[in-house]
């Protein structure tokens, strides 16, 4: 048995598995057997494991060096790390797949046993798909898997065999190899992305069964399970590039990165507008709708990159793969968007909405969330439209994106203050102590950013800043006051246990102090980005930034797969704007075989909590290691923004984390969710 | 350390990279904030100032040497543009076919809310007056506090 054989037995297994779940799913829709159903519940963890199998022999193969099969040939060398082999599965085509359809597999494995059987206990706490609609659920999961199964076992194999095996392989892309981040960053995404299919199968099966409201509720915690992915893959894919790619910024709008935003964006807006279905039963089509089109974003960024139709730096060559995703996209598309068009005069929502309310400010707020990823898909794809229209070549970057995302940004920072504070259905006049309040935060914060001296942009973002965190402090501030006095306890005690019972409104409100700190971080280090590169001299000095760097020392190392060229400079701070700069610091080029002359930057940069120094090496003597040329990037408040993506993916956390015991329901004090 | 700035000029000639023994100019915040507009013609998506490759850095030093000679902003834009053609720049005219680009938020903010208003004004017609008074539904809400959350176990 050859981990070759041992793959390619397993995909074809997971391929027929699913198939399997699949036919029996749709017999037991088609015939209301409740048997066929249990059948295809038992087959979901089968494939989950066959699929699991798969993988395991990916991996097998490459820890074995086994370079008859032509993924390890060309992705994987005898010289890797031990951290870098196990990662590879998903540093090219083939083995990504693998790992999507792998997840794919356990996400439905895991709807498998939501589903309910004859025997079953109907406890309050599991929300079990009844037996009208589980059928559907799982056919739309289990479809989605043959997909990704077929793709690899016909068109991208991961275990084709090399005819005459080489005695070393290519190696993993260097790129990749720089940074832990290929262990996280990928994972956590395609996670997110996966995690979408399941509230997208449950819209399906609402929409087949004509049950439009309940899949709401069943589906918050998947949808907020997949954000919290989405959230922190992005921002992991952040740092990765901060650290890694050597210009010292965090996002590009690089076409895949644009391809990741835009199911967030989405999901974002869908989490918001179910809210509004969930408390007042209106907004179903629209659900329907926006959680079709996040799923669909999800495969749009793999059409993108594996088609080759844009230039990225993520992209992954071209190939049929590319085609067969965009079927794939126009099916969902047709599916979800079919299915809605035939209900859609059924579903007949009815309500009046007041704009100053909660659910006003929510459905304004997945207005802009919808119109920034409407404005993400076209800037990505437009310079295709110019080029087919006009034979132009055209650039559509980041100068364009941050332009246009300013405003919209703002705007939605200004709903998220003060939509949690708005009550639901209709506004009186309770209400205009507090956005008085709110209003003096942000023209204080705004007039103090100007007073300090920052551009009106900055000050604004502080203001934002300031008013976002004066309406969470409201929020809770008046829900344990009412605690307090209600029930004769101390404010600290009142706070804990608000809390700790209402999971979701604290967990949303860390969640969106986390996104004004990203507002905040994102606008500082925009616009007081510093950036200048000079050449010194061994011993020479430096002084601009605030800080004075002396060039010590030139060399070079061999690390085994890669020659490591370094420049040591030693920095000091020598005015307040340099405060904390001060150290020894060691930025690198990479050289590997596989890459020619092309180094790889390993920058060297120290976080403080004003501003980063960044150490980039671009250029060193080649012939006496007399001189080097260094970039120096500062940037203000990037820690911060690292800081704002674990609050955010931790208020997430909050919001899922299983209650440890049945709480009161609602004691007083808390306003309603 | 000597031995190894050897076993380095080798490798460097080994993978005839050409010698280096000027280094390159020095550049100024200006330069990159400039670079930072324009596309690097040989990178998967990155700009002359993000971008480490031989282009790039020509194009840097290009941006430091005109500085130098005292032109202007969209004087050295300009020169990139007539070099590649429009496609250099990453911010898309404003005229043309990539105004439409431009013109997207609104469209879709537009589309969007146009959308929502025709729905909004379906479902108020759809929306039965309530018997009760508006009094009455906020003392009921009051009294119930949420909609019944269905992970939570009934006490």
């Amino acid at each position: 048995m050859t981990p070759g054989l041992l793959g390619g037995v397993a995909l074809l297994a997971t391929l027929v598995l699913s198939l399997v779940g699949l036919v029996l799913a749709g017999l037991s829709w088609w015939a209301q057997d409740r048997r066929y159903l249990e059948a295809a519940r038992r087959v979901a963890p089968v494939a989950f494991l066959s699929a699991l199998v798969s993988f395991g022999a990916l991996e097998w193969a490459l820890l074995t060096h086994d370079f008859s099969v032509r993924y390890v040939a060309l992705h994987h060398s005898v010289k890797d790390p031990l951290w870098v082999t196990l990662v590879t599965p998903w540093a090219a085509l083939e083995g990504s797949i693998l790992l999507w359809g792998t997840l794919q597999a356990m996400y439905t494995w895991l709807v498998s046993r939501r589903v309910q059987v004859q025997g079953s206990a109907t406890t309050g706490r599991t929300l079990l798909l009844d037996p009208w609609r589980a059928p559907v659920a799982l056919g739309v999961l289990f479809a989605t898997q043959v997909f990704f199964f077929a793709v690899m076992v016909f068109v991208a194999h991961p275990f084709d065999a090399v005819p005459n095996p080489p005695a070393d392989g290519r190696g993993t892309n260097p790129l990749l190899q720089n940074h832990w981040m290929m262990a996280v960053h990928p994972v956590l995404m395609y996670l997110g992305f996966v995690g979408l299919s399941v509230p997208f199968a449950y819209a399906v099966a609402a929409m087949v069964a004509r049950r439009y409201q309940s899949w709401i509720f069943e589906t918050r915690w998947w949808t907020l399970v997949a954000w919290g992915f989405l959230t922190a893959a992005i921002f992991a894919g952040k740092w990765w590039s901060y650290e890694i790619l050597g210009w010292g910024g965090y996002w590009a709008w690089d076409p895949v990165e644009n391809a990741s935003i835009i199911p967030w964006l989405l999901a974002t807006a869908f989490l918001h507008t179910t809210q509004v279905q969930e408390r007042r039963g209106m907004f179903k089509p629209w659900n329907f709708a926006y959680i079709t089109l996040a799923f669909a974003a999800t495969v749009f960024g793999t059409f993108l990159t594996r088609s080759g139709v844009v230039q990225s730096v993520h992209a992954f060559g071209d190939g049929p793969v590319g085609s067969l995703f965009l079927a794939f996209l126009l099916g969902v598309l047709a599916l979800g968007l079919g299915l809605l068009s035939k209900v859609s005069g059924e579903v007949r929502d009815a309500g009046e909405v007041r704009w100053r309310t909660r659910e006003g400010a929510l459905l304004a707020g997945s207005l802009l969330f919808g119109t920034m990823a409407f404005v993400v898909v076209i800037g990505t794809v437009w310079p295709l439209v110019v080029e087919a229209l006009s034979g132009a070549k055209v650039s559509i970057g980041a100068p364009f994106f941050n332009q246009v995302s300013a405003p919209l940004g703002v705007a939605a920072l200004l709903l998220m203050g003060v939509g949690p504070v708005l009550p639901w259905r209709n506004t009186g006049g309770e209400i205009r102590r507090n956005l008085v309040v709110l209003g003096v935060a942000l023209a204080a914060g705004t007039a103090a950013g100007l007073l300090l001296g920052l551009t009106l942009g900055v000050a604004l973002a502080v203001g934002l800043f300031v008013y976002n965190l004066a309406a969470v402090a409201l929020m809770v501030g008046q829900g344990v006051r009412e605690r307090s006095r209600a029930l004769g306890v101390s404010r600290g005690r009142a706070f804990l246990e608000l809390a700790s019972s209402s999971r979701r409104r604290f967990g949303s409100h860390v969640v969106h102090v986390g996104f004004a700190l990203a507002a905040l971080t994102i606008a500082f280090s925009q616009t007081y980005r510093f950036e200048e590169s000079k050449t010194l001299r061994l011993g020479e000095s430096w002084r601009t930034a605030g800080v004075e760097m002396t060039l010590r020392n030139v060399g070079v190392e061999d690390q085994g797969n890669r020659q490591s060229v370094y420049a040591r400079v030693e920095v000091r701070g020598v005015d307040r704007r340099g405060l904390w700069a001060d150290g020894t610091y060691t930025t690198r080029l990479n050289f590997y075989p596989q890459m020619g002359n092309q180094g790889l930057h390993a920058p060297d940069l120290k976080y403080t909590l004003y501003n980063d120094y960044y150490l980039i090496l671009q250029a060193f003597d080649t012939e006496r290691g007399q001189w080097a040329t260094l970039r120096l990037v500062v940037t203000p408040l990037v820690l911060w923004l690292w800081v704002a993506g674990a609050v955010m993916a931790l208020g997430t956390l909050y919001i899922l984390w299983p209650s440890p015991a049945p709480q009161r329901q609602q004691a007083p004090g808390g306003a309603p969710a | 350390m000597r031995l190894a700035l050897l076993l380095l000029t080798l490798l460097g000639l080994a993978l005839a990279q050409p010698p280096q023994t000027t280094p390159p100019p020095d550049l100024s915040p200006e330069v990159f904030r400039i670079a930072k507009g324009l596309r690097c013609p040989v990178c998967q998506g990155e700009s002359a100032s993000e971008s480490n490759s031989g282009v790039a850095q020509e194009m840097r030093r290009l941006i430091a040497e005109q500085l130098a000679q005292g032109k202007s902003e969209a004087e050295i834009r300009q020169f990139f543009v007539e070099r590649y053609g429009p496609w250099i720049l990453y911010e898309p005219p404003k005229q043309g076919l990539t105004l439409w680009v431009w013109l997207s938020p609104l469209i879709g903010l537009a589309l969007l809310a146009y959308g929502l208003w025709r729905y909004l004004a379906a479902t108020r017609a759809r929306a039965v007056p309530a018997d009760v008074s508006e009094e009455e539904i906020a003392r009921l809400e009051a009294e119930l506090h949420q909609p019944p959350d269905p992970h939570r176990r009934t006490p």
